[in-house]
């Protein structure tokens, strides 16, 4: 009996140590002076002039030395969302905020989050009338090293925010790669990252240019139905999805059983590619969508839909490029058995050999064999882009925009692309 | 936390000295590797070869979850009455762990024995095939702690804790690479062993571990370390020699 009780005690003990990890968004809306009746949006000429390179005078141990304040924007019919974001360089740590104009004053209302745990918490930031913000508010802003001051305070989870946050605007954002590409992996993030919304969902497409990303990744599979959907894995599985019930693959049931019975982690439901495509068109001003295909057989159906979004893009006045992923040996083979493939726009995992035979747009490697530069040269001489995947490591992504060429970085934390991109000098 | 840990350690020595146990000589049935036993003069090593499996976290390795199990080879220098020196090689051929410790141990009553040590382990890894031109290796510091007890029957029943501190982590994908020499606390790690006599009086081990690591080695190609820690449940059979 005293053995089993020893037994039992130390197996209870051994096991209590997995938890339970959440990082919900706080709840930042009841900031006074930004719901003021009288505070109004800005316009185009003061979002752009406050984006730039800031130094961090206080917040720099928490956040790093520098930031890059970079807008971004979603289309809801004839409504527009705005968004203001600092990437920082410490901890893959952001802050996402909305911004308005009070009288000659400028407020950010927002939250921050590291990437690389769950800290988060409510950030209120104000630039002052003599601190930039009669500039920034006038009809032609010139900003220069010094001119904009970014002040306020940051707090842990819902508190009120009781930390100091001071910034000053030190240059313009980097444009140097341009057309540089920064790729968000699964629509903008993995579900165990602990992001507000499920990955290859259209919440996360909706959201991932607060990230920085100016392109998305996402998976493509077929339902029992022959429906064209959005989703990771081979299996329904709680590491995506929530307790329904229903298991084993999701190649297995029609799109009206996943619809009806299937919701992602976040709540949203399993969206179609058209419905994906659909929100990146007409809701986002993002530039590429690398469509992943997760299933093996014909590609006709996705290669239809990809046209038909091409044209829609073009009508809508978009820039958009829009790729078929040959992940592999398979996929190669239903691409090339497609009529017109070498006029289908592709991105081609393979070798560059295969890259040419398909006339893939991209070359995309693995980043595990460096920056290649010398490939990447090749590449760039035959009129294509080279893109690498999926790189999540602070250290190489600097390393990897620093000393490489590719014209995009796909990656899980698009902020810390943004960051290390827009910095760069 | 590094030097909190290690003063925790000298003062639990400390305290364990002081309390005067019975001390028990060793029988040679009890060829154990967890037990905190001392290997008093008739006995000069002991070792076991076995193996681990290790599960990882669904939410994070996916699909590419490691199910191979670790060769696993364990051995005891006898250096003293109550002191030994504890080596262990790990492998799974592309990736491998070795080390090295020093272990004291204690008699407290006719069937409770404690111990202390700290070992300094190395890993290493590389995968050069299949779009991977990668490797990676690092140093990490394991101040342990185990309490044991003997049954009146032949099972003996050692609880271990373990701590993980990460000393330095090097990364190499094709020409890039780089390094950390930032030293963190990584995690800990629990252990429930079983040590009874298996056949031919051979002895058998089984433990059963719950480690709580922001890195392990063995995910080293898998992900990067986060400040999150992640659940590891890992059995380990050892068969001794």
């Amino acid at each position: 009996m005293k053995k089993l009780l020893i037994i039992l005690i130390s197996s209870s003990f051994l096991f209590s140590c997995k938890k339970d990890y959440q990082a919900p968004v706080p709840d930042f809306a009841s900031w006074a002076p930004f719901n003021d009746p009288s505070a109004a949006s800005l316009n185009i000429v003061s979002r752009s002039a406050l984006e730039g390179v800031y130094t961090l005078d206080k917040g720099a141990d928490m956040f790093g030395g520098l930031a890059a304040v970079k807008w971004s924007y979603t289309h809801n019919g004839n409504d527009t969302t705005f968004h203001v974001s600092g990437f920082f360089g410490k901890d893959i740590s952001y802050f996402i905020c909305q911004g308005k104009r009070l009288n000659d004053s400028i407020l950010f209302n927002g939250y921050w989050r590291k990437m690389v745990s769950t800290e988060t918490g409510i950030v209120r930031l104000t630039i002052g009338a003599n601190e930039g913000g009669s500039l920034i508010l006038s009809r032609n802003p010139v900003v220069t090293r010094g001119s904009i001051v970014i002040k306020g305070m940051f707090g842990n989870g819902n508190e009120l925010p009781g930390n100091e946050l001071s910034m000053v605007y030190e240059r313009k954002l980097n444009n140097s790669l341009s057309p540089f590409l920064i790729m968000a992996h699964r629509s903008g993030g993995r579900t165990s990252d602990l992001l507000p919304a499920s990955e290859n969902s259209v919440e996360m497409i909706l959201k991932t240019p607060e990230f920085g990303s100016t392109g998305i990744e996402i998976d493509v599979r077929y339902t029992s139905d022959g429906v064209p959907i959005l989703y990771h894995d081979n299996t329904l599985n709680l590491r995506v999805v929530r307790k329904s019930g229903l298991t084993g693959e999701i190649k297995n049931y029609s799109f009206s059983q996943l619809s009806t019975f299937i919701r992602l982690i976040n709540g949203e439901k399993i969206p179609t590619l058209r419905q994906a495509l659909d929100a990146v068109v007409y809701r986002t001003d993002l530039r590429f969508v690398w469509l992943d295909t997760k299933f093996d057989g014909p590609i006709d159906e996705v290669r239809a839909i990809q046209k038909e979004y091409l044209q829609k893009a073009a009508a809508a006045g978009r820039s958009l490029n829009i790729v078929i992923g040959i992940p592999g040996e398979d996929q190669f083979n239903s691409f090339i058995a497609l009529p017109n493939y070498q006029n289908t726009p592709s991105l081609c995992e393979l070798s560059i050999e295969q890259v040419e035979q398909c006339n893939a747009l991209v070359w995309a490697p693995r980043f595990t064999e460096g920056p290649q530069n010398e490939k990447v040269a090749l590449i760039h001489g035959q009129g294509r882009l080279a893109f690498v995947w999926t790189l999540d490591v602070p250290e190489y992504i600097t390393n990897f925009i620093q000393n490489g060429h590719f014209d995009a970085i796909l990656s899980n934390y698009p902020t810390c692309v943004a960051f290390n991109y827009y910095v760069h000098q | 936390m590094y030097l909190r840990n290690t003063l925790s350690l000298i003062l639990l020595l400390f305290m364990v000295q002081k309390a005067s146990g019975q001390d028990t000589s060793f029988h040679p049935k009890h060829a154990v590797m967890f037990f905190p036993y001392p290997m008093y003069k008739k006995e000069r090593w002991r070792s076991s070869i076995g193996f681990q499996l290790l599960t990882t976290p669904e939410d994070i390795t996916e699909e590419t979850r490691i199910r191979l199990p670790v060769l696993d080879w364990h051995g005891i220098k006898r250096i003293s009455d109550h002191v030994t020196v504890d080596g262990r090689l790990l492998s799974q051929v592309l990736q491998n762990h070795l080390s090295v410790g020093l272990h004291w141990m204690k008699p407290i009553t006719k069937n409770l024995y404690l111990s202390a040590g700290n070992d300094i382990g190395y890993w290493f890894g590389f995968l050069k095939f299949a779009g991977f031109n990668s490797e990676a290796s690092g140093w990490i510091n394991y101040p342990n702690f185990s309490v044991g007890y003997k049954t009146n029957r032949e099972l003996l029943i050692t609880f271990k804790a373990q701590c993980s501190i990460n000393l330095f982590y090097k990364s190499a994908n094709g020409t890039e690479s780089f390094s950390s020499s930032n030293t963190f606390y990584n995690g800990e790690t629990f252990t429930l062993a079983l040590e009874q006599p298996f056949y031919n009086k051979k002895h058998l081990t089984l433990a059963f571990s719950g480690i709580s690591n922001k890195f392990l080695w063995q995910t080293w190609a898998l992900f990067y370390k986060t400040d999150r820690k992640l659940f590891y449940p890992q059995i380990t059979v050892g068969f001794i020699l």
